[in-house]
């Protein structure tokens, strides 16, 4: 019954169409294709929300009360670097392959693997060292959402800021390398983003 | 922990990873079994002094408050690392 039901849908699929004119059936097309990327791109927005990222208690409870404390999250200027800002890449090819990634945090969710302030804490260097190993491949592309080297004006900066900055530029080392732990607390583990980088481009 | 954030100490330090200045880890090393560490420490982080970096000599901060208390239990939190 269900397979007869199938064959009729396909069998009306592959018929030409006979009673619209093409511009009609392309128009249809053309407009039906507008509300799907609309769509689409909605849904794909809503989960780039801070209150899509703190709806679970995981992140709620632990990192989101951390950055509150941060300059990323209140400042003099008033501009709020939201979590997708620094965890979600703006161009759309990146931003989908970090969705798809991310994808594997549902079923971390789930799962339970971290639904006690005791399991997150366990699992805190493993998630930060995730997060760096990733941006120290893709050169901080993050940070660069909102920070250009090139736009930054130096002498604003304090001397003891242009030194470093000269000196990770002259060494080819990308933001979080330096700038790791300013968000969220700075996990106890072996390795932060420079050794990691080390031991990515060693094949480790 | 708190006091090191508000003073920006994590700027230069890690806990136990490379930065500018030295990891917490190895200070506890360098001071384990000195009777004159917890001492020395209190000054570091009390009075602003100088450090070098790179060869370039660079201010060193203090901490922002002038609680005994809680600067004691920072550099025991130190050394204890």
């Amino acid at each position: 019954m269900k397979i007869a039901w199938l064959a009729r849908l396909w069998a009306t699929l592959r018929t030409p169409c006979v009673k619209y004119s093409l511009l009609t059936v392309g128009s249809g097309f053309f407009v039906a294709g507008i509300i799907f990327w609309g769509g689409f791109n909605t849904a794909m927005e809503a989960t780039n929300t801070l209150e899509f990222c703190t709806g679970c208690h995981e992140m709620r409870d632990t990192v989101y009360q951390e950055y509150k404390k941060t300059i990323h999250y209140s400042n003099r200027t008033g501009v709020r670097a939201i979590c997708s800002d620094c965890h979600v890449p703006k161009d759309w090819v990146h931003k989908m392959t970090r969705k798809i990634q991310a994808s594997g945090e549902v079923w971390g969710k789930i799962t339970g693997v971290i639904d006690t302030p005791e399991k997150f804490e366990a699992k805190r260097y493993e998630l930060a060292s995730r997060a760096w190993a990733r941006m120290v491949t893709t050169d901080s592309i993050e940070c660069r959402n909102c920070h250009h080297i090139d736009s930054m004006a130096l002498d604003k900066q304090t001397e003891k800021a242009q030194r470093r900055h000269a000196k990770g530029k002259a060494e080819g080392k990308t933001c979080i390398e330096c700038h790791f732990g300013i968000a969220h607390k700075e996990p106890v583990g072996a390795d932060g983003p420079s050794e990691l980088k080390a031991k990515l481009a060693a094949g480790k | 922990m708190a006091l090191l954030e508000d003073s920006k100490c994590f700027k230069c330090h890690s806990v136990d990873k490379k930065k500018d200045g030295p990891a917490y880890k190895e200070v506890a090393a360098k001071y384990k079994g000195k009777p004159e560490a917890e001492a020395k420490l209190t000054k570091h982080v009390t009075q602003p002094s100088k450090v070098k970096i790179d060869g370039v000599e660079e201010d060193h901060g203090a901490v922002k408050i002038r609680s005994e208390a809680r600067i004691k239990n920072l550099v025991q939190w130190i050394l204890s690392r």
